[in-house]
């Protein structure tokens, strides 16, 4: 458990979300980055449910997959799977004590800098606002 | 006349099921009798703690222990069992996984107690007391052990050599484990009976799984009727099988019910609710995230369907112990 | 068990020897960070043999450095923190190679982008970009050398459907001398094209237009033509297709016979014609039209007296050549291929199925196909507008957006009936300078450099009456006494009714019929409107998801021939680049892999892959993973629910060492 700065992974997609990262930092977004811990995966639909559940498991405040907005998906429908698993990971770890505030699927797409530095600012707001992770 | 290698097994938290599988053995236990000594089962013989005490540490050849980790008294009993043995299995899917016993892990202790003793509606218990073991409702009178924290699995409290799926498991695969160490055949550290696959490979139903499952939604085995030749999953039945270790002959298929996952998973997912939440999410017919909702949501409890058998074993172990 | 991440690989038993470059990056990282730090964060790991930081590690100086770096100090992986991996992955990756280091043997931190750029206090960012560094040295341990594999492949084409698509895809391919088959359900080639008598904006002759390429096709040496033949069957995979072709018997030698004619005089057969109450027929044995390619005829089965069991020998007796062949069969054929074209275009609207336009309840009321054919100089009536009567028509009326546009049949815009349209406006009123010449519409799409011009010269030099409808299908055709009526509501909400006497619908431009079957075949999507989806709407229009297999023409969507003709000459284009003679095809590196020890075969991998690079094994119940056809997006790894599946360099032991490296 880290301190008061809460600490969050975000999972991006190499072709979009990730490219929406970087384009935050060519613009110097104004965002929290410093409580990022961005990885790199080629497809969020490679994301598996293990991998959320490890990072949580490790410590981690918050949990973000990032993957391209639907229909833009560099592999046509893999964003379409990271989704379908969304709705039953969420409950998975509400009834493992970590509510929905910790875990956010949303899309990004390349050139998107401003929305990645917004969805990335607002979980750090919303779980600064928490305190430490608990098993409410 | 050379000394005939010695037994031990034992119970924690358990339902007493394992104990029937090893009965199950039948003939055989009369054989194993024969040719071993079974100088501490409590359950089937006058066995006393003490007598176990009395033993040299590394005495009992084999030890079964089944059943979880709920009481502090049974998490000392595996560890004294595990000094006087040389080799230690955890017995069925409670000291594999956790088992049933670990749901209670979606729960504090606090919580299960009071719900236990204080919130069931046929309970009185006008004064609310609990058992013993908390300084707040001491009962005068002898003190009964207290719950751990959390449940555990036999292997998150001492060190396990092999381990015995199922609840229960097949009395051909308890027979499999105590002939391999009777006759010295001794498998690797760490081996799990059963197959190294999932359950489908073994299925008689898997010649109509079809290549694509696209589901609207899913039904409860109380809420609808199946075809009993066919897979269940593209009927809307959720089936662990995908998810699971065979080696259990599919005995429920067989009996017309979908895999509960009482096998737990293979080596390669080390959580058994994430390999199953994945498979079930993409046989969903649904791209839209409201409509996607709508058909898990059919899904009551997700957290004890897929982790029935294995919560204190899975990443997050449930939850609400304290993290490791 | 709980999870052990494993820490090295087994294979490799030699030390780590992990090199860590931190790139400055002139001051934007160098000033931005804790150097010193950073470079004790790294040397902490085991397995680092050295970290240190270097200016600019793009620059040629940089590159020469990283190289001496990697064999002087026999490193076995490397770690570069620096800018984005989307910057120069490639680029560092070919400075491992050239330095004898397996490229993949590498891994990116990004401290700029994602980093120093958007961290002002220094030790934030420090701490950010040691979290980095300790993620990328615990991944790189796991990172395994992936060879780029290559497989043989064939770059000969198969191209479904010889209209003005395919011919062209075709003749670009054929100019390089690629061996192309070209196949084609009719027994000529040509399409739709080759039944046009002009083609608008500037009335060109389609036949003229089309014969050179026709006869190009028929006789170039690296382009077989194999008519009344479509596909059975398709196997494989990208430069590895098996193609089963189902060929038609024609009953008539394609290389004797030189379309004299000499059979159809003799011929005691007739079958009368399709059109308007039977004009225009044929006798048994044919050629489809005057002027069709191959000139070469062939026999009506259907009509045959021979097939009917009858001893008419007729045509082989008339025959100057001894081109009958009367005991001809069907055959089918194995192609070995390494792409495949589909350019089977499109299918008709049928009006009929619309009671609103009176198709089929009364004569004269004809599609605009079905118009084409009167105007066409070969046609049923020689090139004259006529009536079912024989008479000229004195009132026509045109009528667009049939089975466009609408909820109810087709939503989408087929975008080349109002062009036509209002070229067989100009066409009727170049023939009847009398006649009253109507068209109905609600909108006009009109694209294309001339054709604005084009209309403004139907409206004011043909005198064409434009009625403009509330909705295209504003409108009721039936039929009065001895006219055609069409009552009409106007934009004003205002209901109107004409009289005509020839009505001429303006179809939807539908997928062809049979695309269906093709789909079933070639295991390819169809889109919502029942065209072929493809690979990227506006990157990758000929190209389909499943690698190797293209469309071009009509099939993908409606259009018309400039556009049908680009996407030929872009499909063919798209397997130059893949394909080429001689080569190997090189497969992705990253591709997954299922383990078949581990592997139930309980096949939802297999339904998940949008490649369809997965397929069952034959005698076992398991799945393999085809490594010509997997792109390596993971997605099947992630659903694996027995963790059988492989993920090269982002195997979950990689990712999860990385988070161990983030967090912990």
């Amino acid at each position: 458990m880290q301190g008061v700065e809460p600490k969050i992974i975000v999972f991006l997609c190499h072709w979009c979300s990730y490219e929406g990262a970087d384009a935050a930092g060519r613009g110097r977004k104004e965002f929290p980055s410093g409580n990022l811990r961005e990885i790199r995966v080629m497809c969020s639909g490679r994301v598996d449910p293990r991998l959320v559940l490890e990072a949580f498991r490790l410590g981690a405040d918050g949990v973000l997959i990032l993957g391209c907005a639907p229909g833009d998906c560099h592999y046509k429908r893999g964003n379409i799977q990271a989704l379908k698993r969304i709705p039953l990971l969420e409950r998975i770890l509400q009834q493992n004590g970590i509510n929905n505030d910790r875990f956010k699927f949303d899309s990004v797409s390349a050139g998107d800098g401003e929305k990645y530095a917004r969805i990335a600012g607002e979980m750090v707001e919303r779980l600064r606002g928490q305190g430490s992770k608990n098993h409410a | 006349m050379p000394e005939k290698p010695k037994i031990a097994l034992y119970w924690c938290s358990g339902c007493g099921g394992c104990e029937e599988s090893v009965i199950d053995l039948s003939e055989d236990l009369l054989e194993l009798q024969r040719r071993a000594d079974i100088v501490f089962w409590p359950v089937a013989l006058d066995s006393r703690l003490k007598d176990l005490e009395a033993l040299g540490n590394g005495e009992i050849d084999l030890t079964l222990i089944n059943g979880a980790i709920r009481l502090h008294e049974q998490a000392h009993m595996a560890r004294l069992l595990r000094r006087k043995s040389k080799l230690v299995v955890a017995h069925g899917t409670c000291a594999h996984l956790g088992g049933i016993v670990g749901l209670g892990n979606f729960h504090s202790v606090p919580e299960i107690l009071a719900r236990s003793f204080r919130e069931v509606p046929t309970v009185k218990n006008p004064g609310g007391i609990l058992p013993g073991g908390f300084k707040e409702d001491s009962v005068r009178g002898p003190k009964l052990s207290g719950l751990t924290d959390k449940v555990m699995a036999l292997d998150q409290v001492i060190d396990v050599d092999y381990y015995i799926p199922g609840c229960p498991p097949p009395p051909e695969l308890v027979g499999e484990a105590v002939w391999a160490v009777l006759e010295g055949r001794l498998p690797e550290k760490g081996f799990v009976f059963g197959d190294r696959k999932t359950l489908c490979h073994t299925c008689p139903r898997l010649d109509s799984k079809p290549e694509q499952i696209s589901l609207k939604g899913f039904k409860r085995v109380h809420e609808t009727k199946w075809d009993m030749e066919k897979c269940f999953l593209p009927q809307g039945v959720i089936c662990l099988g995908p998810a699971t270790r065979g080696g259990c002959d599919s005995r429920c298929i067989q009996a017309n019910m979908p895999c509960r996952g009482c096998f737990g998973p293979l080596e390669t997912m080390e959580d058994h609710g994430a390999g199953i939440l994945s498979f079930i999410a993409s046989m969903i017919d649904a791209e839209h995230e409201d409509e996607i909702r709508r058909i898990t949501d059919a899904i009551p409890d997700p957290g004890g369907l897929f982790y029935r058998y294995s919560a204190p074993h899975s990443i997050l172990g449930g939850g609400k112990g304290p993290r490791t | 068990m709980q999870f052990e991440p494993v820490e090295a690989p087994k294979v490799f038993n030699m030390p780590q020897r992990i090199g860590v470059y931190i790139c400055e990056c002139g001051p934007n990282i160098k000033d931005a960070v804790e150097m010193a730090e950073l470079l004790e964060e790294a040397e902490g790991h085991k397995d680092v043999v050295l970290a240190q930081s270097f200016g600019f590690l793009c620059s040629p100086d940089g590159k020469e450095f990283l190289r001496e770096e990697i064999r002087s100090h026999k490193l076995r992986r490397i770690v570069i923190a620096g800018c984005s991996p989307k910057e120069h992955e490639r680029t560092f990756r070919e400075i491992l190679k050239e330095a004898g280091l397996n490229p993949f043997l590498l891994q990116i931190t990004n401290i700029r982008e994602q980093c120093t750029w958007v961290i002002q206090e220094k030790k934030v960012a420090t701490e950010k970009a040691r979290a980095l560094l300790r993620g990328s040295i615990k991944r790189v341990r796991l990172h395994e050398p992936l060879e780029a594999k290559t497989i043989e492949c064939c770059a000969d084409v198969l191209v479904v459907g010889a209209g003005v698509a395919g011919i062209n895809v075709a003749l670009a391919l054929a100019r390089k001398n690629r061996k192309v088959y070209l196949i084609e359900k009719e027994p000529c080639i040509g399409g739709r094209v080759a039944r046009h008598e002009d083609l608008y904006p500037d009335m060109v002759c389609a036949s003229c237009l089309i014969e050179p390429q026709l006869d190009a096709v028929l006789h170039h040496d690296s382009i077989e033509v194999l008519t009344l033949t479509q596909m059975a069957e398709v196997k494989g995979y990208l430069g590895n297709f098996v193609a089963s072709v189902r060929q038609k018997a024609r009953f008539v030698d394609l290389n004797a016979c030189i379309g004299c004619g000499a059979c159809f005089e003799a011929c005691p057969v007739s079958v009368p014609g399709l059109f308007m109450g039977g004009m225009a027929g044929r006798k048994a044995i044919h050629v489809p039209y005057a002027g069709a390619l191959p000139n070469v005829a062939l026999i009506d089965e259907d009509h045959c007296l021979r097939f009917q069991g009858a001893s008419c020998r007729s045509c082989l007796e008339s025959c100057p050549f001894g081109a009958i062949r009367y005991d001809e069969t069907d055959g089918i054929r194995e192609l070995k291929v390494g792409a495949v074209v589909v350019a089977t275009g499109f299918s008709s609207f049928d009006p009929g199925k619309d009671a609103r336009y009176g198709y089929g309840g009364a004569d004269n009321i004809i599609t605009s196909l079905e118009f084409e054919q009167l105007v066409n100089s070969t046609g049923p009536t020689e090139g004259k507008i006529l009536l079912a009567n024989g008479q000229p028509p004195r009132r026509i009326a045109f009528v667009h957006c049939v089975g466009s546009r609408t909820e109810k049949f087709n939503e989408y815009c087929s975008g080349v009936c109002c062009l036509y349209t209002l070229k067989h406006a100009h066409q009727a009123r170049l023939q009847l300078p009398e006649a009253g010449i109507c068209q109905f519409h609600s909108d006009l799409c009109l694209p294309g450099k001339e054709s604005q011009r084009f209309y403004r010269m139907v409206l004011t030099e043909d005198r064409i009456r434009f009625f403009r409808l509330l909705r295209p299908d504003a409108i009721e055709i039936r039929k009065g006494s001895g006219s055609i009526l069409i009552a009409h509501t106007d934009t004003q909400g205002e209901l109107e009714q004409n009289e005509f006497d020839m009505v001429v619908l303006a179809t939807a431009m539908e997928s062809d019929e049979g695309i269906g079957e093709i789909a079933g075949i070639l295991d390819v999507k169809l889109g919502e409107n029942g065209f072929f989806e493809e690979a990227d709407a506006r990157l990758d229009p000929v190209s389909t998801v499943r690698e190797g297999i293209f469309t071009a023409g009509c099939a993908q969507e409606p259009k018309d021939i400039p556009s049908s003709v680009a996407q030929g000459h872009a499909a063919a284009g798209r397997i130059m680049g893949k394909l080429e003679p001689g080569e190997r095809l090189p497969l992705e590196p990253m591709a997954c892999e299922i383990d078949p020890e581990t592997c139930s075969g309980c096949l939802v991998c297999e339904s998940l892959c949008t490649f369809k690079a997965i397929v069952r094994e034959d005698c076992e119940p398991t799945v393999s993973i085809n490594q010509a056809m997997c792109r390596g997006c993971g997605v099947c790894a992630a659903a694996c629910p027995s963790g059988a599946v492989i993920a090269r360099h982002f195997s979950t032991q990689a990712i999860l060492s990385e988070l161990r490296g983030l967090i912990g």
